[in-house]
């Protein structure tokens, strides 16, 4: 079913966003470590930035990989919305317009083939 | 056109669970705005920086739950109120409206013929 798509889809990015602020956290340490480096360490300036450069990186992606939860999480209501919307069986007030509907097509008929043929 | 109660209050819970991931997602900035001054030494903002964590968590166990508790409610009502079936139908009410325009349309054919 569909919705047990919906329902592994929900599971894998609750997993994603609890876990991402989490890294976001651990990796901003990493920079900061990087800092250190450049203090401590002024001999290798090259792998201190490259440290900060990769900690830098890393938290970006785990800010990309939230916002984009996020947004997949918000997709998925806007398909629930339409599903909602688009696929309900419709209300028997409908079929009962139709059926008036059919009454006043056979009316107008006859009365077509009274003043067209008789 | 007027929806079903029952899909209006599904409609209203689906808005309050859009509001709930926003709040999350604000959460996780006020969190990561926190993180950055606690990483400058400020350490007053590491009560914030757990407040906001702990919102970040809390909304978004809520919006989860709720979301999953609206896959359950839309599996339930696969038959009875959903076609069990995937259908792109956009435009549903054409060909209805089509009849209502053609009968106008004779309609006025046959007044105008007396």
């Amino acid at each position: 079913m569909s919705d047990r798509g919906l329902l592994e889809q929900l599971n894998r990015i609750t997993d994603t966003l609890s876990r991402s602020l989490a890294n976001l956290v651990k990796n901003s340490s990493i920079s900061k470590e990087g800092d250190e480096d450049e203090h401590g360490n002024y001999n290798t300036p090259e792998s201190a930035a490259r440290t900060s450069t990769s900690g830098l990186m890393l938290v970006n992606a785990q800010t990309a990989q939230l916002i984009r939860g996020i947004q997949d999480l918000m997709v998925m209501t806007r398909t629930i919305r339409e599903k909602w919307l688009l696929t309900q069986i419709p209300d028997e007030n409908d079929e009962s317009q139709l059926e008036l509907d059919y009454k006043k097509c056979s009316q107008l008929l006859e009365q077509w083939e009274k003043e067209v043929l008789g | 056109m007027p929806q079903p109660e029952f899909i209006q209050e599904r409609l209203k819970s689906l808005d309050s669970i859009d509001r709930m991931l926003l709040s999350t997602l604000l959460h996780a900035s006020q969190s990561v705005g926190t993180l950055e001054e606690l990483k400058r030494g400020n350490e007053n903002m590491k009560p914030q920086f757990e407040n906001h964590a702990r919102n970040f968590y809390s909304s978004l166990e809520k919006a989860t739950v709720a979301l999953r508790r609206e896959i359950k409610h839309l599996d339930d009502n696969v038959g009875t109120r959903l076609l069990p079936i995937n259908v792109n139908k956009k435009a549903t009410g054409q060909d209805n409206d089509k009849i209502r325009e053609q009968l106008d349309i004779l309609t006025k054919e046959i007044e105008g013929g007396d």
